[in-house]
């Protein structure tokens, strides 16, 4: 499959170099004069960051480029409020906002949810959202069930991809060399990135493009000590745990393409389409000797897995206007995707691999559709929106059930068809409204009611105050309505009448932009406090004490409250920010007999600087984000009336690196990810240590990390 | 405009270069080893040919011979026993086969064993060379025409995979395993000098005492709060299983006496069927359906049992005479099949049962409760088998632990000494560094280790372990 994709490209890059001449054009990608930018997420069209009602952060393809971002992982690391939370054990990495799971963070690409691995829900390996062919990351904060349907309760993450060249020809291929830690090797270690994206004009109304990338990590090692090793003590040997990966490796392989089409009027049409393969080893720490007291000798063998996953998308959007007058915007699409599970057992001595058991370990296919359509009349002081949305889910996931393997998988549909309106009110330039509704009816829950209300109301002196409220339901996951483990000494069990968990929350966001009288010097500085509860929140609940069983249940409410201040200045070629936030979360555990609801506060630092140095076309950039201590209440199991404070120690990811043209169209990029060199953090006192002093740590990174991306762009 | 060709024509070549990543697995390569399976064998005066077995470490990849000679006592070549293949000039050639993983030689017996005064008899197999490898271990094979305890080896109880199926009882003196299906049984009833009813705590089966004298008339309706309290994980469901010491005085029914009256009926959970379910690899799955609720009183008379049995909801009841059976520890009946069974080996016949088991187990809140396990290996404690057992260290280890180092004041009498010690579910291993020390009843001192809780595939239910003889 490599060696038929590389062929492809290959034969259709010679192509085109020898179909072309030297009749290149120069890249004018640096734009220092950048225009206010223009955002999509919750908008009836594209309007400008300031017009909004809501507030939006935009990530751009310069900070992404600095940071070297090949993969959504890569950049949300330095985002305020938001946390990427690595499961190395499993090789991925989900997302957390405002201390809630990637569950809770609406993950869009052009504004449509993006179906995952990880079950039904929404939640999402973002390692696997390859960021190659981005416009920008629009960041918004909040409830946004109204615009974006259930599970956009903390957030949404909407992707926005570039659907257009400025040149006849496009071709770009990189390579990116990464280390992984202080583990490098051109084979077997370290990080390797290959991509070639080529795009085309055809003609001022058709676009097309094609892109492929390989991201193949090979793993962090850090302890551990590869596939092959166990210990060989004497006289014995033994298990030591130290066998296999840290953080598992996996190589990625995603095919994308785009044909676009505007016709310069009225309509406008693109057709998105993506293949994306992922292959993650599992390797068991331990080893199973296979004695053999006769000779003297082991044969060690390990239960190892492979995951491969695979994902089909296609994404059809039309938009223009009808009549002249009503704006439309339909989206439709269709994605597969299948995720297998392999059990082998590995011989060590030989190297021989005898498959156990192989299965689908979770598959899902959906179909989306969502249309809005606006500017009904022409009226200055008034729009309003009317939309549908369609998602028609269907899926199986495993591993529900450890007992007995014939009821491992459970299939389930899930259907939900929602209606929303809202209505843009302007009854003055300094004040706009926003009220909006949704319903959702579903297959399996009971129909949902959903309500916004944003307003912005320009100050005098051009302060701007927007005041924004929502909800938005998050539904049970697979686990919570289908786990099956009931033996003689257990009892688990999900709950399949459980209810979508409500979440709301309000934003209020002051801010003001200074301009320098000769417009060489900007500073916007951002003021916003908010709060955000999720009620009915489900719980893995003791329901009888004897005979001992759990189940889950709505019961929990869990709340947080913040401030934040984000300071924006650029000065000619120099650009800031700097932003710090502060917040607390709080749960109410009503199933516990006791449970603190005190909150506990939490402080996040962002900042970076790049500076631009025309006469040697080299960019200096720095980013840095502090997380500092959270704080959690953990409970005991044994003694109810005991509750201990654990805490994971403050860590800070610091990225720098120097970009640098050559010859216009060769960019070189060095860098380093981690400089702190950040690994594992304390945790004192968590879950599971037995009582004070208790010291574990969690794997958050695979320390300091030098890159080189070597980037070519053939324009003409 | 050339610099860029090139340039793309190197990036192209890392480009499909770094595609052609292989990812093959040589593994480690070691020595090819070969061994004598057992290390002796004693020879009745009915044995005359046994197959002598020799294991290798790994398949043989290649054809090759192995050389055995000979040392004789007492007894020669030609007279007392000869082999096929014939030795040659006191050498025995055995071809090793690729693709293979053990081969024998017979062993033939030509005269009896000697009698009482007479000079003992062995000849001692000893492994010289291999062609393709090396031996160890098992270097050497001692065939005794005199009756002798094993001086150990390894042994795999056949417990039946993640369902646990078979209780296994394991005689480390004769190296032999018996195998049973552990609900064969439900009741055993205590051969000794005293009345007592042991549970098939295998099955988790629960035993409570009712005040009535009378089975017949207890229904269900009048036991359904006992109902709820007699289950596994259940606070206080410890009083209603047998002491899991195995100590004889601790049945959870009282000792029958001799006076009828005294002897209430007790309520019976009969626990659960053996599972047939499949369960993730490394997981069992030993309990199936639950097998409901019976009725028992039981009586003696002349020495005897009398069983009285009925289901829970029927107002009649079945009786049957059970007598003890003399050089076991129980007697085994089936409320199933209504018959008495055969279970155990004679008493001092078995050292080890590796079985499922019903433990009792302190509750997080404080309060006790039964609970059952899987992987369990109870000691013959009414044949006063004993055990104790140890963590090893850089001084003391299994390898190097001899007779001067047991120590005879730890050695006890309970059948959880080893219990679940010696597995760890989390690593679905044994656990690290300990070992045991076991003294049969015939004072044959053993020490013991486990070497596999899984097979190599790493599914549940394959124990293994070695073992040798001290003294």
């Amino acid at each position: 499959m490599k060696y038929l994709l590389s062929t492809l490209l290959l034969s259709l890059l010679t192509n085109s170099i020898l179909a072309q001449e030297t009749n290149e054009k120069k890249n004018d990608s640096i734009q220092r004069n950048r225009l206010e930018e223009v955002v999509l997420t919750g908008q009836y069209n594209a309007q400008s960051v300031n017009k909004s009602v809501f507030e939006i952060e935009v990530l751009n393809q310069e900070d992404i480029q600095l940071l070297a971002g090949n993969n959504l992982a890569d950049v949300l690391t330095q985002t305020l409020n938001m946390n990427v939370v690595p499961q190395p054990g499993k090789g991925r990495s989900g997302i957390e906002q405002f201390g809630f799971s990637s569950g809770y963070v609406k993950i869009l690409v052009d504004n449509i949810p993006i179906i995952g691995d990880e079950g039904f829900g929404n939640a999402i390996d973002v390692t696997q959202i390859n960021l190659d062919d981005i416009k920008q990351i629009e960041i918004i904060e909040g409830s946004m069930g109204v615009q974006y349907g259930a599970d956009a309760v903390t957030g949404v993450v909407n992707i926005i991809t570039k659907k257009s060249s400025d040149h006849r020809w496009q071709i770009t291929p990189y390579l990116q060399e990464e280390t992984v830690g202080n583990e490098y090797g051109w084979f077997d270690e370290g990080r390797h990135i290959q991509s070639l994206k080529v795009g085309h004009n055809f003609s001022d109304k058709w676009y097309a493009q094609a892109l492929y990338t390989r991201n193949d990590f090979k793993g962090f090692l850090n302890n551990l000590k590869g596939k092959n090793y166990y210990n060989h003590h004497q006289p014995e040997p033994i298990n030591d745990s130290l066998r296999g990966y840290e953080w598992l490796p996996k190589e990625q392989n995603t095919f994308k393409g785009l044909v676009n089409f505007n016709n310069q009027k009225y309509f406008r049409a693109f057709y998105k389409f993506e293949y994306f393969t992922e292959e993650t080893l599992g390797f068991a720490n331990n080893v199973n000797f296979n004695k053999n007291s006769a000779t003297q000798t082991v044969n060690p063998t390990a239960n190892d897995e492979i995951f491969s996953s695979e994902r089909f998308y296609h994404h059809l959007n039309v938009s223009g206007e009808i009549d002249r007058q009503v704006n439309y915007n339909i989206s439709t699409s269709y994605q597969q995707q299948v995720k297998n599970y392999e059990q082998f057992t590995y011989y060590l001595n030989s190297g021989k691999k005898e498959r156990l058991d192989k299965y689908d370990y979770n598959t899902r296919n959906g179909f989306f559709s969502r249309g809005t359509f606006s500017n009904f009349f022409n009226s200055k002081k008034a729009n309003f929106e009317l939309g549908y949305e369609a998602q028609l889910d269907e899926g199986t996931q495993s591993g529900l059930a450890l007992q007995d393997i014939s009821q491992r998988n459970k299939k389930n549909k899930y259907n939900t068809y929602s209606g929303f309106v809202s209505s843009e009110i302007k009854p003055n330039q300094t004040l706009s409204f926003r009220p909006g509704f949704r319903l959702m009816t579903s297959s399996r829950f009971n129909p949902q009611y959903v309500a916004s209300l944003s307003s912005k109301i320009n100050l005098p002196k051009d302060y701007q105050l927007r005041l924004i409220a929502g909800t938005a339901p998050k539904l049970p996951d697979f686990d919570q309505l289908f786990t099956y483990m009931v033996d003689s000494n257990h009892n688990v069990q999900g709950n399949e009448s459980l209810r979508p968990e409500n979440g709301k929350s309000i934003f209020l966001h002051l801010k003001k932009t200074f301009w320098s009288k000769d417009y060489k010097l900007k500073f916007r500085p951002k003021l916003s406090a908010w709060y955000l509860d999720i009620d009915d929140k489900i719980d893995l609940i003791v329901v009888s004490n004897s005979p001992l069983a759990y189940r889950y249940e709505n019961i929990d409410l869990y709340r947080t409250w913040g401030l934040s201040l984000r300071n924006n200045l650029s000065y000619k070629n120099l650009k800031t920010n700097l932003g710090i936030s502060f917040s607390g979360q709080s749960q109410i555990l009503n199933a516990n007999e006791n449970y603190n609801d005190d909150y506990l506060y939490s402080v996040e630092v962002n900042t970076n600087v790049s500076y631009t140095v025309d006469k040697w076309n080299t960019t200096f950039s720095t980013f840095f984000k502090y997380n500092g201590p959270t704080y959690q209440f953990v409970y005991d199991g044994d003694n109810s009336d005991e509750i201990t404070k654990s805490k994971l120690e403050g860590f800070g990811w610091l990225n720098t690196s120097i970009r640098k043209t050559f010859f216009d169209d060769i960019v070189v990029t060095l860098g380093a990810r981690n400089v702190l060199d950040v690994t594992r953090v304390n945790l004192r006192n968590g879950p599971g240590s037995t009582h004070a002093n208790g010291a574990q740590s969690q794997l958050l990174g695979y320390g300091r990390s030098y890159f080189l991306k070597l980037l070519y762009n053939l324009n003409f | 405009m050339k610099y860029k060709s090139t340039l793309l024509s190197l990036l192209l070549l890392v480009f499909l270069t770094a595609c052609s990543d292989d990812d093959n697995d040589t593994g480690i390569s070691n020595d090819f080893v070969v061994a004598f399976e057992n290390s002796d064998f004693s020879f009745t005066n009915s044995d005359s040919e046994k197959e002598i077995n020799l294991v290798f470490s790994e398949e043989a990849s290649q054809n090759g011979t192995l050389s055995i000679i000979y040392t004789e006592n007492n007894l020669s070549y030609g007279t007392d026993f000869t082999t096929i293949p014939a030795a040659n000039n006191g050498v025995i050639e055995i071809s090793i086969e690729a693709g293979t993983t053990g081969t024998s030689f017979t062993f033939e017996k030509l005269t009896p064993n000697p009698v009482e005064g007479e000079e003992l008899k062995s000849v001692e197999f000893l492994i010289t060379e291999v062609n393709t490898g090396m031996t160890q271990g098992n270097t050497s094979f001692t065939a005794n025409f005199f009756d002798a305890p094993s001086s150990g080896g390894s042994l795999a109880p056949e417990l039946g995979g993640p369902n646990q199926g078979n209780q296994v009882y394991i005689d480390l003196s004769s190296k032999n395993q018996k195998i049973v299906p552990r609900d064969r049984w439900d009741l055993a009833f205590n051969s000794s000098n005293e009345f007592r009813v042991k549970l098939n705590s295998s099955l988790f089966m629960m035993a409570a005492k009712l005040e009535t004298t009378n089975i017949d008339e207890v229904v269900a309706n009048d036991v359904s709060e006992l109902q709820n309290q007699m289950q596994l994980l259940q606070d206080g469901s410890n009083e209603y299983v047998d002491e899991p010491s195995g100590d004889i005085s601790g049945t959870t029914i009282d000792e029958i006496s001799i006076t009828i009256e005294e002897n209430k009926v007790y309520l019976l959970n009969m626990g659960n069927t053996v599972g047939t379910d499949t369960p993730e690899i490394g997981s069992v799955a030993v309990a199936g359906e639950a097998r409901g609720w019976m009725k028992v009183r039981v009586l003696q008379e002349n020495g005897n049992y009398i069983l009285q049995y009925a289901d829970l909801e029927t107002s009649s009841h079945n009786e049957v005479t059970i007598s003890k059976t003399s050089g076991y520890n129980f007697t085994f009946f089936s409320l199933v099949t209504e018959n008495v069974v055969e279970v155990e080996p004679e008493a001092l016949q078995w050292d080890l049962n590796f079985t499922v088991f019903t433990e009792v187990l302190d509750l997080p809140g404080g309060g006790q409760t039964a609970y059952g396990f899987s992987d369990y290996v109870a000691t013959n404690v009414l044949a006063e088998t004993k055990a104790y057992g140890i963590s090893a260290n850089d001084n003391l280890n299994y390898q190097n632990f001899s007779l001067e180092d047991v120590d005879e004041n730890a050695l006890e009498i309970d059948q959880r000494i080893i219990g679940s010690h010696w597995r760890d579910v989390f690593t679905q291993s044994v656990t690290p560094n300990l070992f045991y020390i076991i003294e049969d009843s015939d004072g044959n001192l053993y020490k013991l280790r486990f070497t596999a809780l899984v097979n190599e595939n790493g599914i549940r239910g394959y124990p293994a372990f070695e073992y040798k003889l001290l003294n």
